[in-house]
């Protein structure tokens, strides 16, 4: 049985972190560049002391096996939209293909929902080998942005 | 939230837990929620302590109060209990004490979706001291779900539908007290305005 929930990330943080290396080995972009994982878990936590953090869980028989991790604030150029930009989420390989992301996503919209949010941004990585887009899609996102880099040292 | 009210936090209940752990054999004296017909309470055991002495029909029949209770053999077993129930009921000014179980869910069960008798949700009000509970175990009343943690106090709505569904590790074990709380029955007046009312009848 899976269940989804909206938890405080301060104390579920210490689940959180032996599962981030896995992400970051599957999603990150930042690895091909030489550049390890290093997560600012104090601007995490004062986010959420501020009331800015949606933390959501995917739970198994207790288990963590999915997060998403979102930051909510009046948007930069249109303070009157409040907005959640999706930090980052993950569903465990294992637990993937029976509708784990639809869950999740699905609770942080009711929650989004519930604070008043008018806008929830998100996306995931390009060079990925699994995407979300069918996800993004089935939840009612439209594709509305594209963003580049650039490793300005290797350029 | 509107369907959820936190009332206290941080309460010491380790003596309250030990006392249920190490008296395994209370949660088999009595299984009338469980074996309920068709009753939501399938996956869970309780201890009582505090219960109606017959049931609504009988206390009817005999012209006696259906919302009064007595203490149960679980109030001797567990007198840790009665400091929390009290407490209790001191924090919220409640005038009378109902129904006092302690419920053990364990892990990847339910309390199956149900709304409680309109009678006795109107007459009392009902509070979950949170004994044990881990994430996983999500507590649904209407449209809204929150995971009760252990050491704290709630108020809910029971006159709405509720369920639980514990997926998590553990067994999930609340202390369920009804309490009367005083209530003013205000009709579009201002407190100050019934109290001239009552001086002037």
């Amino acid at each position: 049985m899976l269940t989804v929930q909206v938890e405080r990330l301060a104390a579920g943080l210490d689940e959180l972190k032996p599962i981030l290396p896995r992400h970051y080995e599957e999603l990150s972009l930042h690895q091909f560049h030489g550049i390890p994982l290093n997560p600012n878990y104090p601007f995490y936590l004062a986010k959420e002391e501020a009331g800015e953090c949606i933390y959501v869980t995917l739970r198994e028989a207790g288990r963590l096996v999915g997060y998403f991790v979102g930051f909510v604030s009046p948007g930069l150029h249109y303070q009157d939209c409040l907005t959640l930009i999706g930090d980052i989420f993950y569903v465990v390989p294992e637990h993937r293909g029976s509708a784990g992301g639809v869950l999740l996503f699905g609770r942080v919209k009711e929650e989004a929902r519930r604070r008043g949010v008018k806008a929830f941004w998100a996306g995931d990585k390009v060079h990925a080998a699994v995407h979300a887009d069918r996800l993004f899609e089935k939840m009612g996102f439209e594709l509305a942005e594209k963003m580049y880099c650039l490793w300005i040292e290797e350029d | 939230m509107k369907n959820f009210q936190l009332v206290a936090q941080g309460i010491d209940v380790g003596q309250l837990i030990l006392q249920v752990t190490r008296q395994p054999d209370l949660w088999k004296s009595d299984t009338y929620l469980r074996d309920y017909p068709q009753g939501p309470f399938g996956d869970t055991e309780t201890i009582f302590l505090r219960f109606p002495p017959a049931s609504v029909t009988e206390l009817e029949r005999a012209a006696r109060d259906q919302h009064e209770c007595v203490w149960m053999d679980g109030a001797i077993h567990l007198p840790a209990a009665l400091p929390l129930i009290h407490g209790l009921a001191a924090r919220v000014q409640a005038e009378r004490i109902g129904r006092v179980m302690i419920n053990k869910l364990r892990p990847g069960g339910r309390v199956f979706p149900h709304a409680d008798t309109p009678a006795h949700a109107e007459y009392y009000d009902r509070f979950h001291v949170v004994l044990q509970s881990a994430p996983g175990c999500n507590f649904r009343c209407g449209d809204e779900t929150i995971h009760m943690q252990t050491g704290c106090v709630y108020w809910f709505n029971n006159a709405l539908e509720h369920e639980v569904v514990n997926n998590s590790v553990d067994d999930r074990i609340h202390m369920i007290v009804d309490l009367r709380c005083w209530k003013v029955g205000i009709r579009g007046a201002t407190p100050s305005t019934i109290m001239l009312d009552k001086l002037e009848t």
